[in-house]
C-alpha cells in the first residue's frame, strides 16, 4: 500500500513538472508581451528596454532555471499586466473561485448520486423517465448557454437575481446553477446505470435470503458496489469543474482565478498565466491520487493489487 | 423421527410474463418438507425447481415472475400472505437459503466475517464478543482452518470451495428449521462437490433441520436425500422415497434421468440422453408435458394431462401408461 502511494505521487510529481514546463514553453509561442503592454506608437527602443527589464531578452534555457528554481522559493514573480506579485494576485481571487468549486462539487455529489439511486431502484417509473430526460438535457446544453439563458430570464426578465458580480451571497446561485447542473447530470445518470448493474447480482439476493430489509440490500449492499465506478468520475468531475470556473467567470464577471486566468492569457501576462495553470493542474492531480487511494476502501479487490 | 410437517407447499403457481404469453414455470407443486428431512427436487435446467426455490423466500424477479396462486406454509403460518417486514423475520432466521454461485453470492465488498456476522446481528440479540464466537464458531463448523485469521480476508481471497463453507455458514448462523439448497455443488470443482456434500450431509444429522435439496445430478439425490420430487415443465411428475424411485422409476423422464448417469460398469460408446429438449408452454397446459420427447407417448397423453397414479407406498408418477396398473391418487 504505502509503495502504492509513493509510486503514486512521484507519477503526480513527474506530471505537475509535465505542465509547468508545457506552460512555459507554451506562453513564449504566444508572441511578446510588450505588444499589448505598451501603446502601439512606443518606439522599438522602450520594447526593447521592457524586454530587458521583464527578462524577456535572456536565452530561454536560462528563463526556464530562473523559472523553476524561483518556485522553489516561493518567488511566482510579479504579473506584467496588474504589476503586483502574481502570489497576491491569486491569494485574493483564490477565495471566490474555491467557493463556487467547492459548493458546486458538494451540491453535484448530494444531488446526482441520490437521484441516480432513486432512478435505479424505480427503474422506467415515470420519476425515472422524468429525472433522467432532464438529466440529458443538462449534460448537453453547453454550460455558458445555460448561464447566458439564466442571465435572460432571471436577471433581464424577472429582475430576480445580479447578473454579475459577488458582493451578495445571490451573486453566488447562478454561476453555481451553471457550473453544477453539467456534473449533477452526469454524475446521476452515471450511478442510475452502475446503480442498474449492481441491482442484478446475486448478493443482494444472498441478502435479502438473511433477512435484511430492502433499505440495507440497496442502501448498504448495492451503493458500495455500486460508487466504485461513480467516484472516478467525481474525482475527473473535479477538474472539469476547476476548468469551467474559467467559463462560469467569464460570463458572470464574477472576479476569481478564472476570470484572472482569462485576462492573463488575453494580456500575454506569463507570470500569471504559468501560476495559475500550475495551481489548477496541481488540484486536479492531487484529487486524482485521492481518487485512486479510495477505491482501495471501496473495493478490496483492487487493495490487494497495490 | 418426528412426523412433523415444518414447511407445506399447496398447488403453488409462478408464472413468468412477457410482452406475449404467460409461461407456467411452476404450475401446481404441492409437497411437504418434515424436520430432519432431506427433500430433493431433480429434474432439468428450465424446469421449475430453482423457480420452487426462489418463491418460498419471495426472490422471484418481480418484474417478470408472480406467484399466480397457492400457499406456502412454513408450520401454520402462509408465507404468501405475510408483511414484508414478518417475512424478513423468517428469512435467514427460520428459512435460510444456500445459492448455486458462492462466488457471486458473497458481496465482493465486504470481509467474510462481516457477512456472517450480518445474518446475526438481523436476527439475534448478541454483544459484539458474542457475534464474533459465534461466528468462528460456525467457520469451524463447517470446516475452516485458521478460523480467527480468515474472518478477515474478502471473498476473492478465498477458493470457490471455501466460498460455499462461507454460504453454508451463513445458512447455518440462526440455527433455521429449513435451509433450501439450490444446486449447492454445480459450481464447483468435482472433488470439492463430494467435500461439500459431506459437509452438508454431516450438518444435517447434527442440526437436524429439514432441508430443500434443488439438484440436477441423480447421484447427488442418491447420496443426500430421503425423498425425492422429479420435476418436468413446471409440475412434478414423479415423487417418492430416494430408494423407491431409483428402484422402480415409474415415469418414463425419470427412466431417461436414471438411464443418462453414466455407468463403469457398462462399456458404452456414448452416453444416453433423453432425445428433444424442455418445451416451451404457455397456460393452460392440456396434455402430458412429456409427451412430445416420451418414447411411449399414445393418443391420451396428448389429450389430457395425467393425475398422479400411485406406484407403492407414498411413491406416485403423473403418467398414463400407470392407469391401469396403479390407483389413481387424490391430489393428481
Amino acid at each position: 500500500m504505502s509503495a502504492f502511494i509513493v509510486k503514486r505521487l512521484a507519477k503526480a510529481l513527474f506530471t505537475i513538472w509535465f505542465v509547468l514546463t508545457l506552460v512555459f514553453l507554451l506562453t513564449r509561442l504566444t508572441g511578446d508581451p510588450t505588444t499589448w503592454l505598451l501603446p502601439d506608437d512606443a518606439s522599438a527602443t522602450v520594447r526593447a528596454e521592457l524586454r530587458v527589464s521583464l527578462g524577456l531578452d535572456r536565452p530561454i534555457v536560462e528563463q526556464y532555471t530562473d523559472y523553476v528554481s524561483a518556485l522553489f522559493t516561493g518567488d511566482m514573480g510579479k504579473s506584467y499586466h496588474y504589476l503586483r506579485p502574481v502570489g497576491e494576485l491569486f491569494a485574493e481571487r483564490a477565495g471566490p473561485t474555491l467557493t463556487l468549486a467547492a459548493i458546486s462539487f458538494a451540491l453535484a455529489i448530494l444531488f446526482g448520486v441520490p437521484i441516480g439511486i432513486i432512478a435505479a431502484v424505480n427503474r422506467n417509473s415515470l420519476l425515472d423517465r422524468f429525472t433522467m430526460g432532464i438529466s440529458i438535457a443538462g449534460y448537453t446544453i453547453p454550460s455558458f448557454v445555460f448561464g447566458i439563458l439564466m442571465i435572460f430570464l432571471f436577471s433581464l426578465q424577472l429582475r430576480l437575481l445580479p447578473s454579475g458580480g459577488m458582493s451578495t451571497p445571490l451573486h453566488y446561485i447562478m454561476p453555481l446553477l451553471t457550473l453544477t447542473v453539467d456534473s449533477v447530470a452526469n454524475i446521476a445518470r452515471l450511478t442510475r446505470s452502475s446503480m442498474l448493474d449492481v441491482l442484478r447480482q446475486e448478493y443482494l439476493d444472498s441478502a435479502r435470503a438473511k433477512g435484511a430489509g430492502e433499505r440495507v440490500v440497496i442502501y448498504k449492499h448495492a451503493l458500495r458496489n455500486a460508487l466504485i465506478p461513480v467516484v472516478t468520475v467525481i474525482g475527473l468531475h473535479l477538474g472539469t469543474m476547476i476548468g469551467g470556473t474559467v467559463v462560469v467567470e467569464t460570463v458572470f464577471a464574477f472576479p476569481g482565478i478564472g476570470s484572472l486566468l482569462v485576462t492573463a492569457a488575453q494580456y500575454r501576462d506569463f507570470p500569471v498565466i504559468q501560476y495559475g495553470v500550475m495551481i489548477v493542474a496541481t488540484t486536479v492531480i492531487l484529487v486524482n491520487l485521492l481518487v485512486d487511494l479510495s477505491y482501495g476502501l471501496l473495493d478490496p479487490r483492487i487493495r490487494d493489487n497495490f | 423421527m418426528t412426523m412433523e410437517n415444518v414447511l407445506t407447499v399447496n398447488n403453488l403457481k409462478t408464472y413468468y410474463f412477457s410482452k406475449n404469453n404467460v409461461t407456467p414455470a411452476v404450475d401446481g407443486v404441492s409437497f411437504r418438507l418434515l424436520r430432519g428431512e432431506v427433500l430433493g427436487i431433480v429434474g432439468e435446467s428450465g424446469c421449475g425447481k430453482s423457480t420452487v426455490a426462489r418463491s418460498i423466500l419471495d426472490l422471484l424477479d418481480r418484474s417478470y415472475a408472480k406467484i399466480q396462486g397457492g400457499e406456502i406454509l412454513f408450520h401454520e403460518h402462509d408465507l404468501l400472505k405475510l408483511k414484508k417486514k414478518d417475512l424478513n423475520r423468517i428469512r435467514g432466521k427460520k428459512i435460510s437459503m444456500i445459492f448455486q454461485n458462492p462466488q457471486s453470492s458473497l458481496n465482493p465488498v465486504f470481509t467474510v466475517g462481516n457477512q456472517i456476522a450480518e445474518i446475526l446481528n438481523i436476527h439475534e440479540r448478541m454483544t459484539k464478543q458474542e457475534t464474533k464466537a459465534r461466528v468462528i464458531e460456525l467457520l469451524r463448523l463447517v470446516g475452516i482452518p485458521a478460523p480467527e485469521t480468515r474472518l478477515t480476508s474478502y471473498p476473492h481471497q478465498l477458493s470457490g470451495g471455501m466460498q460455499q463453507r462461507i454460504m453454508i455458514a451463513i445458512a447455518l448462523a440462526c440455527n433455521p428449521e429449513v435451509v433450501i439448497a439450490d444446486e449447492p455443488t454445480t459450481a464447483l470443482d468435482v472433488t470439492i462437490q463430494s467435500q461439500i456434500l459431506a459437509l452438508m450431509n454431516q450438518i444435517k444429522t447434527k442440526l437436524r433441520m429439514g432441508m430443500l435439496l434443488i439438484t440436477h445430478n441423480m447421484g447427488v439425490v442418491a447420496e443426500m436425500c430421503d425423498r425425492v420430487m422429479v420435476m418436468y415443465g413446471g409440475v412434478v411428475v414423479e415423487q417418492g422415497e430416494t430408494a423407491s424411485i431409483f428402484a422402480s422409476p415409474s415415469h418414463p423422464y425419470t427412466k431417461g434421468l436414471l438411464a443418462s448417469i453414466p455407468s463403469i460398469k457398462e462399456d458404452k460408446e456414448e452416453l444416453y440422453s433423453i432425445p428433444g429438449a424442455v418445451p416451451k408452454l404457455t397456460v393452460p397446459v392440456n396434455h402430458c408435458r412429456f409427451a412430445d420427447r416420451c418414447p411411449h407417448a399414445f393418443g391420451k397423453c396428448h389429450e389430457s394431462e395425467p393425475p398422479f397414479f400411485e406406484v407403492e407406498n407414498g411413491h406416485q408418477a403423473k403418467c398414463w401408461l400407470l392407469e391401469d396398473t396403479a390407483g389413481r391418487t387424490h391430489n393428481g
